[in-house]
């Protein structure tokens, strides 16, 4: 292992083991011995549920489905990673809102002996769970035949690799195998990205169905599935060249479909700054309802208003047009597009999420505690597991796409 | 009766003649609070957490008081009364708890049915709550919390292990001018008398969710 490699995961490591300190101290510790974060003294949903749909709503994988099935051949070479990293941010997401439940232990009921049906919070769990399963299921069919071919080699990949491609059961290596197995991946595909757009679109729906009038939008699940695209290329973009930056490699099959996702990326963002200015004229509008109107005014004039203009509209929407658009077939510029949009991204999210509950009307409560540390901890232990399990799977998986050529 | 008595109630006729139609189909208890009866003593606070074993210095509250003095709105919600420190010349005190809404938004968004309706009441299992706070969110009336001790949702359940052994709420028990009124919706019963006989109101009827408190003599839409 290089010494750069033992650093950061060493890195990682400490801030995955610090979040996971933070989480115990929030559910179990003497520190503060009342919820920092309940109802009484604050917003009920926290930077944990902001970054749950941040982490959730990265459509990565989405993205592979949907260029596999539409047979869109410069996207191929990044369909491992979208995979890979569609998996490993839904994980995570579904951790970290584990650890916001107040009974942890629990977290089954949902799914076993007490579901609801008629929850929306139900279905997204259930649709969740079904996109993991299928985003599971079609990153082993598309990963199994190279996984067969690493699996002759010798070494700690080798084992893994035979583990995962279950070369125990007789599987072996063949191209009537491989070609199969695309198949198989194609069709569950197809399923993971109905699962994908119902999942994301339902979440959009959970804050929907709220008296909230930041959240009592008919166009959430729009919104939500268009959000989910742009943080997916933008995921895509950044992961790619960051990758072929620290390996050394740069494969030019890639970088097209990099290219690509920078098209998509610029069109998501048009989109979604079509979308912002309607919102905002429409759940603002003085004639709506003073709720409505003061929702909105506090995030555009009020205490959210640096968020939104700098963070949002600035670092989110403009910088990245802009970088695309001047630095055309310019991969620094899309990796700045990328990362800035995703900054953005973030910060819509957890704008949505208190400045939603700054107009809800609990009764001589307060509404406005900022980020507890031991949240902010942990939501930097979750991006550091995320950055650390994708760095295992990518370092363990066969990641080449030389089987394309 | 007068020729201005005779209007008012000719006037309030449709609107209570409504209401009570709707409530001869919802069965089960309800509660009234008659605003002008409230003086803010705030025993009905102390009362309802010594009941449930709420915490009582704690600013969470299964029942609490809204005071609008001079127009500006004050909140008891643990054991220290804050009215008493206050010289308003205007102004009326709003208790406050959980609506049982016939169509309850938290029964509806529970991801795992751990609210449910009895007697019209609505309850929480607290075996069975995972604490994800959606009831919070949905909860138009700020009504529910997260207690700090048990770790899953709470909220007023009108004391139903009392009320089950024939007692009234602790609320209702402990307010000395008689501004809280329980009872079963039936015809005959007390609750159902005075809804028949008088104005009342609930809380953000645009919200439909079908309340079972119920407001005497309250004039001005409160948050």
């Amino acid at each position: 292992m290089k010494t750069r490699e033992f650093i950061l995961i060493s890195a990682l490591l400490v801030l995955v083991a610090s979040g996971l300190l933070a989480a115990y101290q929030m559910h179990f510790g003497t520190v503060i011995p009342i919820e920092p974060y309940e109802s009484a003294v604050g917003n009920p949903w926290r930077l944990l549920v902001a970054l749950y749909v941040f982490l959730v709503l990265i459509g990565t994988g989405a993205i592979a489905s949907a260029g596999e099935i539409l047979g869109i051949k410069e996207l191929e070479p990044i369909i491992k990673e979208a995979i890979l990293i569609s998996i490993v941010t839904i994980s995570v997401g579904l951790i970290t809102i584990a650890v916001d439940l107040e009974r942890i232990e629990r977290a089954g009921n949902a799914l076993l002996g007490y579901a609801n049906p008629m929850s929306v919070m139900y279905w997204m769990i259930i649709f969740y769970v079904l996109e993991l399963l299928f985003l599971i299921l079609e990153g082993w069919f598309y990963f199994r035949a190279d996984l067969l071919k690493q699996s002759e080699k010798r070494g700690f990949k080798a084992f893994i690799s035979k583990l995962l491609s279950l070369k125990f059961l007789g599987g072996f290596f063949s191209k009537q195998n491989r070609d199969l197995d695309m198949s198989f991946a194609k069709s569950i595909g197809f399923l993971a990205l109905i699962t994908a757009i119902l999942a994301y679109s339902n979440l959009g729906a959970l804050f929907s169905a709220s008296y909230i009038p930041l959240w009592n939008d008919a166009s959430n699940p729009v919104y939500f599935v268009l959000t989910a695209i742009t943080a997916g290329s933008a995921v895509l973009i950044f992961s790619t060249i960051i990758t072929s930056w620290t390996t050394g490699k740069s494969d030019e099959r890639k970088m097209k479909a990099v290219f690509l996702l920078g098209k998509l990326l610029l069109y998501s963002l048009f989109a979604s700054s079509i979308f912002i200015l309607w919102r905002t004229v429409i759940i603002g509008y003085p004639a709506v309802s003073y709720l409505a109107s003061y929702s909105v005014n506090n995030l555009i004039f009020g205490k959210f208003a640096l968020n939104f203009w700098f963070l949002e509209i600035f670092v989110g929407i403009i910088a990245p047009i802009l970088a695309i658009i001047a630095g055309r077939k310019n991969l620094d510029a899309l990796f700045v597009a990328s990362f800035l949009s995703l900054v953005g991204i973030f910060a819509f999210r957890f704008d949505f999420v208190y400045a939603g509950q700054t107009s809800k009307q609990i009764s001589g409560m307060s509404v406005t505690p900022p980020v507890h540390p031991l949240e902010a901890i942990f939501a930097v232990g979750a991006i550091s597991l995320a950055l650390l399990l994708y760095y295992i799977l990518y370092k363990l998986l066969p990641m080449e796409v030389e089987h394309e050529s | 009766m007068n020729r201005r008595d005779f209007l008012k109630l000719i006037l309030s006729l449709p609107l209570a003649s409504v209401s009570i139609a709707s409530l001869k189909s919802s069965k089960g208890y309800a509660m009234i609070i008659d605003v002008e009866k409230c003086i803010g003593c705030g025993r009905c606070v102390i009362a309802c957490k010594i009941e449930n074993g709420v915490p009582l210095e704690l600013p969470i509250s299964r029942t609490w008081i809204e005071g609008y003095l001079d127009g500006k709105k004050i909140v008891m919600n643990t054991k220290d009364n804050p009215f008493i420190k206050i010289k308003a010349k205007n102004g009326f005190f709003v208790p406050k708890l959980c609506n049982h809404c016939s169509n309850a938004p938290c029964v509806n968004v529970c991801p795992v049915s751990a609210r449910f309706h009895v007697d019209g009441i609505v309850l929480v299992n607290k075996d069975v709550c995972i604490g994800c706070k959606y009831c919070i969110i949905a909860c138009p009336y700020g009504a529910t919390f997260v207690h700090p001790e048990e770790k899953v949702t709470d909220k007023c359940t009108f004391c139903y292990h009392r009320i089950r052994r024939g007692l009234k709420p602790a609320c209702v028990l402990v307010c000395p001018t008689g501004a809280r009124k329980f009872g079963e919706l039936k015809e005959g019963s007390e609750v159902y008398e005075i809804l028949k006989s008088k104005r009342f109101s609930v809380l953000k009827p645009e919200a439909g969710t079908n309340p079972r408190v119920f407001y005497l003599n309250l004039d001005t839409v409160v948050e």
